[in-house]
């Protein structure tokens, strides 16, 4: 196991209180694998992955509890000057928006050079990362700064800066969001070559459960701030068990076949300070029962590696009421 | 980059006519003639000097003609002589701005060594004690008055304590001091005018850079920064403080008209033979055509303050192309 | 109603009570020369002392708030006026009308503004109706700025296009709707506007340009208090605090109008 998050609880300031919005989260990837995070926007995805490196501003929010294990060393046990060896070294970022993300008063070639060791940052070097991302025109530039290039180039600078120090894990938060859909495809392609060539593991967080289902082994719904349903990708294609799950793939226009693919979940999703009593899905769920409104149910496993947040989860599964409907 | 200076210049034009025309109204916004005005109020003005001043402004002709003639010595930088003391006005100036730039260029050094960090270590601790005790500096800066300033730290430091000379900028016995010494007297001749014409502006730029710092810290590079594993220090001091250094430039082009403006007070106050201190003894002598021309060379200064901003500012922004 | 908001307020009103209420709070005559008590240290009998004529400091100072008040708020008036007349022109009329407008705003900029006002003042006679006209004249430029920048933007919505439908004249829209509904950014800077006037017109009376004696102002209180520099720390510290402390009750004022604005 490359990396273990345990219930880990995260709160942000609002007004002077703290709102818990990841609520308890469990997520689990293994050497070499692609781990997806998927959930609608402010399901607390992205600040499970700032928290594994605690990315999360002071002056923002707070890591409650919880631990986040690397190779069996908490993270969260470790001084600052320990957590910066991991950062950027060991476990590196790609965040949504390249633009905003490149320092626009740096050209490529520093920013590249910091995320790599001092003896290491050789003109040489940094060329052969560039080439790596397919950046090979602006390879052995020194003075290209980032409004100089596209998107999809600057989504290629920011991924060789995170694989600069041939880290073992990649968090990748919303990697393609922000770009042309030509382009996502690209950027995801090179993803998964730079995958399989460096032996990376993946965290692909994204709200886009297309782009997950092209890119993770193993899959993980958030919703409300915790996992909804966890399991093998093939599975969770095959038999969602979670209602929510099933509503994020009926709203994929391709593979639902439905013309109100808009429709597939109703409702939004609910607010931090403001959450539903029992099951956090209930009141947006088609299947809810008497039960789910009084007691949040815990994540059970239905199938060998196969988990879901939900009362009816294997009784769903065995009438096929997801694909019936 | 020389083509964007020469493309500004030819963009100051119709500034500068705009300039010279005000300049020119306010000489006659007076009521009655500026003849009948200096004379009446100044009387060591002579028949001799009247016939001047008559002949200058060519009170004769029209209106439009009297322009054009006073824009024509004014491209001479011609604005006549002093009443005064007969002496051209441009020479007056002339040996009085060095002083007022070179102050004021020392104070706005002492702004920004002491501006920025400030403001870099409020917004780093935004909401702290330490911020908020500097929040009630900046305000408290804001307020006092410079001349009230002026008047306590003379008190204080010059008369009660007598640790600094608090009038003009060279002791009496100047000339006999070694190099070393005359350096020594002037500066210690300074210390309290630019202390005290650097106290405004210095609440001024701490807070913009505190401003500033705080909206740096905010963006998203900041974060890929920290994901890097940087060091704190290089995150702040270089990859903010660079970006939220930028946009002071530009506000140090724009506290020119401020400055020198402020320099009538402080040079007037510690009796500093300043371009201040001559627009303040102009007006009270009212020697007409001093006046006019400190009007004009002041305004030209922002022009040229406000230049010099845009043209640093594009050089010191990769993302500005010239 | 935030914490700088009741401060500066608290100030303002206070001082604003003073100035009203001058003749009632001043314990004596403020030209009352008295040879016997020349320069004399607070008391019982002058609070705050008494000047170089003998005349008592708290009384003067009183009276002197009257000044300073009315001619903050009058050049800031005369500057509101012109700044949100020709604001409005620049940004409802737009074209070379805006072009000009915008022009003379640049070319009024470029003067430090100190320099124009003692020019001015040069000219004409330094009495308080010309300061607070000159201080207003050379101050209009950041609220016409703000107004055509309010404008330009409230001008494309819909209630001033449905205004336009039924006919109405191009005066009542701008001083129905336009000028109302851009004056919230106006009125922070009109409130720091009148903290910087009080601070031109103190200076100019210091420098002995402003308002003349024997007509009390804190500044020219101040102009003595130099003169008398040493012998008499009273008179250079009490008039100071009050310029300093006004200024400052009114920039807080601004900054707190500033922050609920800027929340709502």
């Amino acid at each position: 196991m490359l990396l273990e998050i345990r219930d880990l609880k995260v709160g942000y300031k609002v007004d002077g209180m703290l709102t818990e919005v990841v609520r308890g989260v469990d997520l689990e990837i293994r050497k070499g694998e692609c781990v997806g995070l998927v959930g609608e926007s402010g399901c607390g995805k992205t600040t499970v992955g700032l928290a594994i490196t605690r990315l999360i501003p002071e002056r923002k929010g707070k890591i409650i509890s919880g631990r986040v294990l690397l190779e069996g060393r908490d993270l969260f046990g470790l001084d600052d000057e320990a957590l910066r060896a991991v950062r950027g070294k060991r476990i590196s970022y790609v965040f949504q928006e390249p633009f905003s993300s490149l320092n626009p008063v740096f050209t490529i070639y520093e920013q590249i050079k910091e995320s790599l060791p001092e003896k290491k940052a050789t003109d040489r070097a940094i060329s052969e990362i560039l080439k790596a991302v397919g950046l090979d025109e602006i390879a052995g530039r020194k003075k290209v700064y980032p409004h100089e290039l596209s998107g999809g180039m600057q989504q290629r600078v920011m991924i060789a800066m995170a694989i600069a120090s041939r880290p073992e894990l990649l968090v990748l938060d919303e990697p393609t969001t922000a770009l042309d859909v030509t382009v996502q495809k690209q950027i995801l392609d090179l993803i998964m070559e730079l995958k399989n060539k460096m032996d990376l593991s993946i965290l692909f967080i994204s709200h886009d459960l297309n782009m997950i289902f092209r890119a993770a082994d193993r899959i993980n719904v958030m919703y409300a701030g915790r996992i909804a349903e966890q399991g093998p990708k093939k599975d969770m294609v095959s038999k969602p068990l979670h209602p929510y799950t099933r509503g994020l793939i009926e709203s994929i226009p391709c593979i639902g076949h439905r013309k109100k693919a808009f429709d597939a979940i109703e409702g939004r999703t609910p607010l931090f300070s403001d959450l539903p009593e029992g099951c956090k899905f209930h009141p947006r769920c088609r299947f809810r029962v008497e039960a789910c409104m009084k007691e949040e149910p815990g994540l059970e496993q239905v199938s060998s590696g196969h988990t879901a947040r939900c009362i009816r989860a294997k009784e769903l599964l065995l009438n096929g009421a997801g694909k019936g409907r | 980059m020389i083509k964007y200076i020469f493309n500004r210049l030819i963009g100051l034009v119709p500034l500068l006519l705009g300039i010279t025309i005000i300049t020119f109204a306010v000489i006659h916004l007076a009521p009655g003639k500026p003849t009948d005005m200096e004379t009446q109020f100044n009387p060591k003005v002579s028949m001799e000097a009247r016939e001047r001043i008559a002949h200058l402004y060519g009170l004769d002709k029209p209106l439009h003609v009297q322009y054009a003639d006073w824009l024509k010595r004014f491209l001479r930088f011609d604005f006549g002589v002093s009443f005064v003391d007969s002496r051209p006005v441009i020479q007056k100036i002339g040996e009085r701005i060095p002083i007022t730039l070179g102050i004021n260029l020392a104070s706005i050094i002492l702004i920004l060594l002491i501006g920025v960090p400030i403001g870099v270590s409020s917004a780093v601790k935004e909401g702290g004690f330490y911020d908020r005790f500097m929040t009630v500096f900046v305000f408290v800066g804001f307020a006092i008055p410079t001349f009230w300033l002026s008047l306590i730290l003379m008190d204080l430091v010059g008369v009660r304590w007598g640790l600094l000379p608090i009038s003009g900028i060279k002791s009496l016995e100047f000339e006999r001091f070694g190099l070393f010494e005359k350096v020594i007297d002037v500066a210690r001749h300074l210390i309290l005018p630019v202390a005290v014409s650097a106290f405004g502006g210095l609440a001024g730029i701490s807070r913009y850079m505190r401003s500033n710092m705080v909206h740096v810290l905010k963006q998203d590079y900041i974060r890929t920064a920290r994901a890097k594993g940087l060091k704190e220090k290089a995150v702040i001091y270089k990859h903010a403080l660079r970006n939220a250094l930028l946009p002071v430039v530009t506000i140090l082009g724009l506290s020119v008209p401020g400055l020198i403006g402020g320099s009538v007070i402080f040079e007037s106050i510690f009796s500093i033979p300043g371009m201040g201190r001559l627009f303040y003894e102009s007006v009270m002598a009212r020697d007409y055509p001093v006046i006019m021309g400190v009007l004009v060379i002041g305004a030209m200064l922002t022009l040229l303050g406000n230049l010099l901003a845009d043209v640093s500012y594009a050089a010191v922004d990769p993302r500005i192309k010239l | 109603m935030n914490r700088l908001m009741i401060i500066g307020a608290g100030i303002v009103i206070f001082f604003g009570l003073v100035a009203v209420l001058a003749p009632f709070i001043a314990s004596h005559d403020p030209g009352q020369i008295d040879i016997e008590n020349i320069l004399t240290g607070p008391s019982k009998e002058h609070i705050l002392g008494t000047d170089s004529l003998g005349r008592d400091l708290f009384s003067r100072m009183v009276f002197g708030a009257r000044i300073s008040l009315l001619v903050g708020l009058i050049a800031v008036g005369i500057s509101a006026a012109i700044g949100i007349l020709l604001g409005s022109l620049a940004g409802y009329y737009g074209r070379w009308v805006d072009a000009w407008i915008m022009r003379f705003v640049d070319i009024m900029l470029c003067f430090p503004t100190f320099f124009l006002i003692l020019a001015v003042i040069a000219l004409l006679e330094p009495s308080i109706v010309n300061i607070m006209m000159i201080i207003g004249v050379t101050s209009w430029m950041g609220v016409a700025r703000l107004i055509r920048a309010e404008i330009l933007s409230l001008k494309e919505r819909d209630f001033i296009y449905a205004e336009r439908a039924i006919g109405a004249s191009d005066i009542r829209i701008i001083t129905r709707h336009l000028i109302p509904n851009a004056m919230a950014p106006v009125l922070v800077s009109i409130t720091l506007g009148i903290a910087a006037a009080i601070l031109v017109e103190s200076s100019l009376s210091f420098l002995g340009i402003g308002v003349q004696p024997p007509t009390p102002s804190w500044g020219n209180i101040l102009s003595e208090g130099k003169a008398v520099m040493g012998a008499a720390w009273w008179m250079m510290l009490f008039p100071g605090l009050a310029i300093f402390i006004t200024v400052l009750g009114y920039n807080l004022l601004g900054e707190g109008i500033r922050e609920r604005l800027l929340r709502s």
